[in-house]
């Protein structure tokens, strides 16, 4: 959006009427009037009107001017006899950085010697010939400050001068470059200059205009121009507000997106905090549970061997065994579920080759056979089956479905062990008869820790035990499935291919 | 060493193991046989232990401190002198045991580690179990 009109610039040119020449030509006594300029050529036209006109009347001049612009306001008063009049002391040149070195102190003007050292500068210029002649002063020390960054000293060093102005009598004229005030913010200052003069002479643009007509376009235009800054400068806000709450706003997603990451780093040092604890359980379980039990075993074995107790003493020392047996079942059954649930699973170490399932199968049922009260158990294998397998797991999950069926299967009928070959396969089953497994609890089965009622009798575990067994058969790519009804009876079968990798 | 303690070392089990009940319970599992028995809490004792006898076995945990049954076979296996000592695992994690050792998985078979001791040793008079 650029809707700002450029205006032509006015020419500048001695030969037309300054807007200020009135002023400049017959100044008031006790005046303090300030030029502003956007060119010098037009500041050595003004001031050099100043001077010329001056001379003519015969007043005394008084310039505290930096050294460039005191040639350039001789060169426009070519038409007088400038050496002649610093001769005779009518125009007196001061250099500007000069004059400002013998009362600054510091970054300010000091007011003492500020006065002192203009009181001595205008008794100078008034001279012993002509004590009652008008001064006329042009003074631009102000607008040095002002370039070298110290607006508070040339508004202090303004006061200053009005205050000689009430104590002497001259008509001062300053100037400044309008370059100074372009800058939004800059408003304030330049009024407090504007306030601290009596006449303030606009800058060339305008003060070339010669006639009311051309001076009423040219304030309307200044008006629209104004304005249309003004709106210029709304809007340039706004997209600026704008820019600050989309910047605002993508700080907050920054902020939330590292938060983000903060909680999704603390939940995973959580997590590995929380896997290590586990780590600790299961080394727990597995080393400092067992020991003291192992412990515990072998030394009430060892009393039996040694009989050291009557038979009442050595009863009491079996059931110490039994009880000891059953809780080492359990801590290994804890020991491979926490392993299936929170570490990488059961694992199984499959054999180099493909190996005979009955002997592996047999070993189980003859130690199962030697127990007391165990209903017959016929093991039948209608092949030769042979698969790679892990011998130790196969064990475990024989011994577990056999175990069930002891326990759960009717006391006087046999349990059927079978196996057979399949297609690529191996099939291992175990039969019982008796009461069915209860339909709403068959899915639930192979869940652990949801054992819907107590088994009948003694508890070899935690009713983990077919949890634990369908993750071992899972693990040699296998499938462990279970058929139950009042009339076919209970039927486990673990299917496991032959070349598991 | 003297000639009369070397021979009776031909009777002697030593038992490496951090705990102390599961070594008591092994010294009397050993002097069942009418063998004696020494004991060691880590592989380090059982190496000082042997800088002084010669026991006919080793009957050897796997996870202590200090030293465990690992590097023991590894130190021993670099001195001559007992690199032939034969030497049993007692462990409750019998598949982390090193390959090439008989193993007896904790708690342990009693008769299982009798057979080990009488046939790696000269055991005299048995007090009970194995004859």
């Amino acid at each position: 959006m650029n809707n700002v009109v450029t205006f032509p610039k006015t020419s500048i040119s001695a030969a037309r009427q300054h807007v200020a020449a009135p002023f400049l030509a017959k100044p008031t006594e006790h005046s303090h009037a300030v030029q502003f300029y956007e060119n010098e050529d037009f500041l050595f036209d003004t001031v050099g009107q100043f001077l010329g006109e001056g001379l003519k009347v015969g007043d005394r001049l008084l310039v505290v001017a930096t050294e460039a612009h005191r040639l350039g306001f001789v060169r426009h008063l070519a038409e007088f006899d400038v050496d002649g009049a610093i001769d005779s002391g009518q125009l007196t040149f001061v250099d500007a950085h000069q004059m400002l070195s013998k009362f600054m102190v510091g970054d300010m003007p000091d007011p003492d010697l500020f006065h002192d050292g203009l009181a001595g500068l205008l008794a100078k210029v008034h001279g012993h010939h002509a004590p009652q002649a008008r001064v006329r002063a042009y003074g631009e020390m102000v607008d040095v400050l002002w370039r070298e960054g110290n607006s508070r000293a040339a508004i202090r060093l303004e006061e200053l001068w009005n205050d000689a102005g009430k104590a002497h009598s001259f008509s001062l004229l300053c100037a400044y470059v309008m370059g100074h005030f372009y800058k939004e913010g800059d408003t304030a200052r330049f009024m407090e200059v504007c306030r601290n003069h009596s006449h303030v002479l606009p800058t060339e643009d305008f003060t070339q205009l010669d006639d009311t007509d051309a001076r009423l376009r040219e304030i309307t235009l200044l008006q629209q121009r104004a304005r249309v800054l003004e709106s210029e400068l709304r809007h340039r806000k706004q997209l600026e507000d704008a820019l600050r709450d989309a910047l605002r706003e993508r700080n907050r997603v920054e902020n939330e997106l590292r938060a983000a990451v903060r909680r999704e780093q603390k939940a995973r040092a959580e997590a590995e905090a929380s896997d290590s604890f586990k780590e600790v359980f299961l080394g727990m379980l597995g080393h400092d549970l067992r020991n003291p039990l192992n412990t515990v075993l072998t030394t009430a074995r060892l009393m039996t061997m040694r009989r050291e107790l009557p038979p009442e003493g050595q009863g009491r020392i079996d059931r110490i065994v039994a009880s000891g047996v059953r809780m080492q079942r359990m801590i290994e059954q804890l020991i491979d579920v926490t392993r299936a649930r929170h570490t990488a699973g059961i694992t199984v170490a499959l054999g180099e080759h493909e190996q005979d399932l009955l002997p592996v199968v047999a070993k189980v049922v003859d130690e199962l056979r030697a127990a007391d009260s165990v209903p017959d158990i016929v093991l039948r294998s209608e092949e030769t089956c042979r698969a790679r397998i892990d011998a130790d797991r196969i064990e475990q999950v024989v011994s577990n479905l056999v175990g069930n069926a002891i326990a759960h299967g009717d006391p006087k009928r046999p349990i059927s062990v079978v196996l057979r070959a399949l297609s690529g396969a191996v099939s291992l089953s175990v039969h019982n008869w008796g009461k069915p497994i209860d339909g709403a609890f068959m899915p639930l089965l192979f869940d652990p820790f949801r054992r819907s009622q107590k088994p009948q009798g003694r508890s070899d575990g935690l009713g983990l035990g077919l949890y634990i067994s369908e993750c071992i058969v899972s693990a040699h790519g296998g499938e462990l499935r279970v058929e139950s009804s009042a009339e076919t009876g209970t039927l486990f079968e673990a299917t496991l291919p032959r070349n598991h990798e | 060493m003297s000639e009369r303690a070397r021979s009776s070392d031909a009777a002697c089990v030593l038992v490496v193991d951090d705990e102390e009940d599961v070594r008591e319970t092994l010294r009397e599992v050993v002097e069942m046989t009418g063998c004696s028995a020494i004991l060691a809490a880590n592989g380090a004792e059982a190496l000082e232990v042997l800088a002084q006898r010669h026991p006919c076995l080793i009957i050897l945990d796997l996870l202590m401190p200090v030293m465990n049954g690992t590097e023991f076979i590894e130190a021993t296996r670099q001195k001559p002198a007992l690199a032939s000592l034969p030497i049993l695992i007692s462990t409750s994690a019998p598949a982390r045991a090193p390959a090439g050792f008989p193993v007896v998985a904790k708690p342990i078979d009693i008769e299982k580690v009798w057979e080990f001791i009488r046939r790696c040793c000269h055991c005299p008079d048995a007090v009970a179990g194995p004859g």
